[in-house]
């Protein structure tokens, strides 16, 4: 009697710990996005790129079913790449986002010293300090409405700058980089000995 | 970004293996924060996987005997193994150190504010106050006064993750065989185990000790003190637009002591046992195996 007492006992233990239920979990998807804006001039320059909807959805992979709860821009940075025949040796660069058919200040003027001759190529990642909260709350709004499928608008950004010195050739690619976190709920199964709110039958997993 | 990350635990008879994707997890740490967030989880493992390796400790010098069974092992995880410091990751600005939430720690990212209105989010954990694993163990003697104990397990977890693989081999000898005045059992062991999922995971423990026991009848009473280690590696893809790069976290749990203490039930074919261990973390370890 004593082992089949014991044996119910372990049975019932096993099956405890293999059985799964459905519990809500927070997640925090990282968009890691990077612009490249090709710039040959001289002097004052303005050029523009596109992101769609589909890339920042591709690049998050939020899962179906998610529910989002909030979208953070955690930091925008440049990469200079030079090219072989660039005289510059700095650029100021500052950038805006297209917003309702307006143009808002995303960062301000930033100076990226750049090499030239036979040193061409990736420079060092420059941070962008200089943020503006208008233009990083544009940002994110359009990263939520493109990951929540709320508008599918392409996000819009206009990079401006001047060479120095003054009139000469400034060839090289800025690699903009735009990293923002997503924090999203969803209900998956795990076994009982995890934590988490249990789920509502019929929310989705 | 997207990285897979497929978290495994062997547990309960029926289900061997879960593979969960944690990976929006970790996908925010590259680094040392990584290894903060996953560091408890190679502890937990490493002290589960170093549970049930002894029952007794009695050994006759000569004479046959096999044991097949599993043990459920459980861990406790403390408070300690719940948060650790993690510091902002460039380009993020200014560099911040927060008190965050581990693999077991809350369910709550937690942020941090940067300049222009930018946020840095710390993601949070799988909320767990305990992990329980269940292993198949054989273990058969004895000769010269020594018994060697077998661990195996493996199966195929599909395409995506790869093979799930634990094996373990460990040998304990008689000391009291040599010191026949000696009114308890005592012997010495030393056990080493393989972990791996595919090429996210690998794991290694190893356990060494002296093991005493005292048998009245069908129970014993047995306790041990030893020494354990543990050597994790967690590896993945991290994607970036169509770029990726394989990051790989190694955490280790060097020297920790442990001490047990456990009483065992040896109804002729029938073998159990339950023993506490006193360790970085505890677990509590029940066994149930067949043999003579």
């Amino acid at each position: 009697m004593k082992r089949v007492i014991l044996l119910i006992a372990v049975l019932t233990a096993s099956a405890w710990l293999s059985s799964c239920e459905s519990r809500r979990f927070q997640f925090v998807a990282t968009l890691n996005r990077t612009v490249d804006f090709a710039v040959d001039h001289s002097g004052p320059f303005k050029t523009v790129r596109t992101i769609t909807a589909a890339q920042i959805r591709n690049n998050l992979n939020v899962p179906e079913g998610s529910t989002i709860k909030r979208v953070d821009i955690e930091a925008l940075s440049i990469v200079p790449e030079t090219k072989a025949g660039n005289e510059a040796t700095e650029v100021k660069v500052r950038g805006t986002i297209k917003d309702q058919g307006h143009e808002v200040e995303l960062f301000k003027e930033t100076s990226i010293h750049l090499t030239t001759g036979v040193d061409v190529g990736y420079g060092v990642r420059v941070p962008l300090q200089k943020l503006v909260d208008l233009g990083i709350s544009a940002l994110k709004t359009k990263i939520n409405d493109h990951v929540s499928r709320l508008n599918d608008a392409d996000i819009e950004i206009n990079l401006y700058g001047t060479t120095l010195p003054a009139g000469k050739r400034l060839l090289m690619t800025v690699h903009f980089d735009i990293k923002a976190t997503v924090l999203y709920e969803k209900c998956i199964d795990t076994p009982n000995f995890f934590g988490g709110e249990k789920c509502e039958e019929g929310e989705e997993d | 970004m997207k990285i897979r990350l497929y978290l495994l635990t062997l547990f309960a008879a029926s289900q061997w293996a879960l593979g969960q994707e944690i990976g929006d997890y970790i996908s925010k740490y590259t680094a040392e924060n990584g290894k903060g967030y996953m560091q408890p989880l190679a502890d937990v493992f490493g002290a589960d996987l170093n549970s049930g390796l002894f029952q007794g400790g009695r050994l006759p010098q000569v004479g046959f005997h096999l044991t097949i069974g599993v043990k459920g092992v459980t861990a406790k995880i403390g408070d300690d193994l719940r948060t650790f410091k993690a510091t902002t990751e460039e380009p993020f600005s200014p560099t911040q150190t927060e008190k965050v939430p581990t693999i077991f720690g809350k369910n709550e990212a937690v942020a941090v504010t940067g300049v222009g209105g930018t946020v840095y989010n710390f993601p949070g954990g799988f909320d767990m106050d305990m992990m329980p694993l269940v292993i198949p163990q054989a273990t058969i003697g004895t000769l010269l006064g020594t018994e060697a104990t077998v661990r195996y397990f493996m199966a195929n977890l599909g395409e995506d993750i790869g093979d799930l693989k634990l094996a373990g081999i460990g040998v304990r000898h008689s000391i009291s065989q040599y010191l026949p005045l000696l009114p308890i059992d005592l012997s010495v062991g030393y056990f080493t185990q393989k972990f791996s999922v595919g090429e996210v995971v690998e794991a290694q423990a190893v356990y060494y000790g002296a093991q005493v026991g005292k048998t009245w009848g069908l129970f014993c009473l047995y306790g041990g003190a030893g020494y354990e280690s543990t050597e994790v590696t967690v590896a993945y893809e991290q994607e970036k637009d169509v770029e990726s790069s394989r990051v790989s976290f190694d955490m280790k749990s060097e020297d920790q002591l442990r001490f047990t203490v456990g009483v065992g039930l040896n109804l002729v074919i029938l073998k159990i046992h339950v023993d506490y261990n006193l360790a970085s973390p505890k677990t509590l370890c029940a066994g149930i195996g067949f043999g003579w």
